[in-house]
């Protein structure tokens, strides 16, 4: 068994809330074979959920995992706490992941904790306090019911100022799907409805408190690599000048300043930047305004990133006060915003996405007497207002009226919306309901120094995602070849060592693009298994050029003194880490049939990027597709014809007992 | 008062002229974006492990306030009284910064000098013991405090919100 002194804290701590019992599991179990974060969660899942279990049962766990750089000074913002469940959000329920930042992981690791893995269901409402190696389950109380911002204070009033919870809100209570898991009131997990499974097993926070440390193997060269990273100065200047990146990068498209920077100047209201633990970047935002009716908050810039371009769209004002209230009372009820977004704030037509809640309204699929919702009227609808905004998100929280079925999440809602509507109008609901199907925002390319929309690795991995909505991971070619200033010629002489072609350095052509993936992918594993951030994570993701070396792997080498080079480290956590996540999506009936999108993305969907001026449906064909599929199928080592991971690729990546159970237990024919 | 004995014993004992310290660490709150990476790199650089109870800095923020910062940092006293009440003549003015530092051969983890410090936790039932300027390390049995890096402090180097800074003139 491995020694692991540095980095990791050595110890798991296993809770069952059906027994009231806890114990603790050796990090040494997993690691460092499988490093930590989602690949080490990946391992406990594929051991302890098999695939029958239901999201919501109480078999199911709820994984926490950080990695062996969390709570250190290692930069890439290496505060992240990786979650793994099976989610009840896809259809059918699948195995998922979602990640939280802020300080919360970091004090888990101060308290004597490499992870927590949750099980059962508690009879009474309860939640976990833990203090330097000590686990209580304890009851909720007062605590069940409410919002997460108020449910903090009272846990830190309950254990001292420096107390750090994750928490879930009503939503998460009453088991509604858009729901997250939330910490204080800036970091949560965006996806994946953890916040129900969380509710679901009657767990309402866990609070955490530790005093201890976590060491490093060779400081000074950690040291070393912290500032040889900020001297890239690569991310901090793309997504933040230091902080408030929200605040300042964000001009409207015409170059007006932003309603909020307005409020500022006019002395209306302050801001500041916020960060999560031991961050370069500090890319939080965080208002307060004399104007006591708005709430004040700090917000992941994510978030407002979002809220802004939606908000633009609708009101042609950029970030108002009405973004942000809704933003607050997403996080204070515990609902997921990048999901509920859609509801209230429509896209432009482009984004053939969550539009539906204005264009139900301009359809007339929706008014004020059937969903008791004040929607205005078909000409002049009230969506994204204030007063609708609150109503609606209370109504989804508390499962009122039409809220109930909203909480089954859009995707179901709008069938249902198909389904009961009238025949004048069922043209109109099928419409929205076909967009909705394929709704995803975070598919950015970064190609010579800006972001490029649906470039194509996004497709591979839109394809292979388990979630079938949602992002499988941020962009391949982006993270491998960020570089604030490179230009297409440096990014192609790149392409060109690591793939041998530089066609690979075109985002919008599908030839070269599954190597691409796979490097995309195995990085951006890397850096959530190790854990780092998915915004600041380019740090880590990064390549040297000259080196061809990772951030990571470096980070990973100074910290726990485990020396790695840089293809160790995408064979044994990027390659190991998705193969295992096709096992378990293989045991869950997953095969190559599924690997694709649907009809209305070779036929109808209006790709908003048009190579060439033609639009992108016009020349993705399905055939294209799986060419490219199979080639990707090749560089992984699974069998072109099935999808499955091969045995003789299983065992190459130390997963013998993989292959056995898929054969044994779950009746999976694995190919030679 | 038997701690103020105490000091004036210490005073005079151990004569009072002393160094004045080339500055100390001055911290905006404003600024300030509570990521705690001075307390990470202070940590690391002291101890070789990271532990904010271990940093010679301490920060703390409160998001949900609109990023709200409440901080400590040793103010380098032109009559310590961290010094002064010190039993084992611990702490010692370092030559070369004049910063006041603890001697961990010395110290014998009493934490009077905590208790002495006029900077210390404001209140100690909200705050417990968080923002103290001086730690212990309950670990080594020993107290520990800002010794300014010898003149190039870590934290100031390595803050992304340049909030801080080393100033002019000792406390």
């Amino acid at each position: 068994m491995a020694e692991l002194k540095y980095g990791y804290v050595g110890k798991i701590l296993s809770v069952d809330l059906t027994t009231g019992k806890t114990s603790i599991v050796p990090t040494s179990n997993y690691a460092p074979k499988f490093i930590g974060g989602r690949s080490m969660a990946a391992k406990i899942y594929w051991d302890e959920v098999p695939p029958e279990v239901g999201a919501l049962s109480p078999e199911n766990r709820v994984i926490f995992m950080t990695g062996p750089l969390v709570g250190t000074f290692a930069p890439g913002g290496t505060n992240r706490v990786v979650v793994v469940s099976k989610s009840p959000e896809p259809i059918p329920e699948n195995y998922c992941w979602s990640a939280l930042g802020g300080h919360w992981g970091p004090e888990l690791k101060f308290a004597g904790y490499d992870g927590i893995i949750v099980q059962g269901k508690s009879p009474e409402p309860v939640y976990l306090w833990i203090y330097d190696g000590e686990a209580e389950i304890r009851e909720a109380g007062v605590l069940w019911g409410k919002v997460t911002s108020v449910g903090d204070e009272e846990l830190k009033r309950l254990h001292g100022i420096q107390t750090k919870a994750i928490i879930i809100g009503p939503a998460g209570e009453n088991l509604v799907k858009p729901s997250v898991i939330e910490s204080d009131g800036h970091a949560s997990t965006g996806l994946c409805s953890f916040g129900a499974v969380m509710g679901s097993k009657k767990l309402k926070a866990i609070a955490v408190r530790g005093t201890g440390s976590v060491k490093v193997a060779r400081p000074k060269e950690l040291i070393d690599i912290y500032r040889y990273w900020v001297g890239m100065g690569a991310v901090a200047s793309r997504i933040s000048n230091r902080g408030m990146g929200t605040f300042y990068n964000r001009a409207t498209p015409e170059g007006h300043p932003s309603r909020l920077q307005d409020l500022v100047a006019r002395g209306e209201a302050t801001h500041k930047a916020g960060g999560c633990w031991a961050c370069n970047v500090c890319c939080l935002c965080g208002m307060r305004f004399k104007n006591l009716a708005t709430p004040n908050a700090s917000f992941k810039c994510n978030e407002i990133a979002e809220l802004q371009q939606e908000e633009y769209l609708l009101t042609g004002t950029w970030m108002t006060e009405i973004g942000w209230e809704f933003g607050r009372l997403c996080d204070d009820l515990g609902i997921s915003i990048t999901q509920v977004i859609g509801h209230t704030i429509p896209f432009e037509e482009e984004y053939h996405g969550g539009t539906w809640a204005w264009e139900l309204v301009t359809a007339g699929l929706w008014t004020e007497e059937n969903t008791g919702l004040p929607v205005g009227s078909k000409e002049k609808p009230n969506v994204g207002s204030r007063e609708f905004n609150r109503a609606l998100l209370h109504k989804i929280a508390y499962r009122e009226g039409i809220g109930d079925l909203l909480a089954e999440g859009p995707r179901s809602y709008l069938k249902h919306v198909y389904e009961t509507a009238p025949s004048e109008l069922k043209e109109a609901a099928e419409e929205q309901y076909d967009k909705n199907m394929y709704k995803e925002k975070y598919c950015v390319c970064w190609q010579a120094g800006k972001f490029v929309e649906r470039g194509y690795p996004h497709w591979i991995n839109l394809a292979l995602m388990p979630r079938n909505d949602r992002h499988y991971s941020w962009i391949a070619l982006g993270r491998s070849f960020l570089r604030t200033k490179a230009s297409i010629e440096e990014e192609k002489a790149l392409a060109k060592k690591l793939f041998g072609d530089e066609r690979a350095q075109d985002c919008y052509t599908p030839e070269v693009k599954a190597p691409v993936t796979v490097l995309g992918q195995d990085l951006n594993i890397e850096a959530d298994s190790l854990t780092s951030c998915a915004n600041n994570t380019a740090g880590v993701a990064y390549i040297d050029t000259e080196k061809l070396m990772s951030i990571g792997t470096r980070n990973f080498s100074a910290v726990t003194g485990i020396d790695r080079t840089f293809d160790e480290m995408r064979k044994q956590v990027g390659e190991r880490t998705v193969t295992l996540e096709r096992a378990i999506q293989v045991a869950n009936g997953r095969r190559r049939e599924h690997d694709i999108y649907n009809d209305f993305y070779f036929t109808k969907a209006k790709w908003p990027w048009k190579p060439e001026g033609r639009l992108a449906s016009e020349w993705v064909t399905k055939d294209l597709h799986w060419k490219v599929m199979e080639e990707y199928y090749g560089l992984r080592g699974w069998d072109i014809a099935t999808g499955i991971p091969t045995r003789k690729k299983l065992e190459e990546l130390g997963m013998k007992d993989v292959a056995d159970d898929l054969e044994s237990k779950y009746g999976v024919t694995v190919p030679a | 008062m038997v701690k103020k004995a105490i000091a004036e014993r210490r005073i005079k004992e151990v004569p009072m002229e002393l160094q004045e310290a080339a500055g100390h660490i001055v911290h905006d709150q404003q600024l300030c974006a509570g990521c705690r990476t001075c307390m990470a790199v202070c940590s690391l650089s002291h101890n070789g492990a990271v532990s904010p109870e271990l940093s010679g800095i301490q920060v703390m923020w409160f998001p949900r306030e609109g990023s709200v910062v409440d901080s400590n940092t040793c103010q380098q006293c032109k009559g310590p009284e961290c010094r002064a009440i010190c039993a084992t003549v611990a702490l010692y003015i370092d030559e070369k910064t004049g910063a006041r530092v603890i001697d961990e051969k010395k110290c014998i983890g009493c934490r009077l000098c905590q208790e002495a410090c006029p900077n210390k936790t404001r209140d100690p039932h909200y705050y417990g013991d968080g923002l103290s300027p001086i730690r212990y390390n309950a670990e080594k049995n020993v107290c520990f405090k800002c010794d300014l890096c010898g003149g190039d402090p870590q934290c100031v180097k390595f803050c992304p919100m340049k909030a801080l800074s080393l100033s002019k003139k000792g406390g």
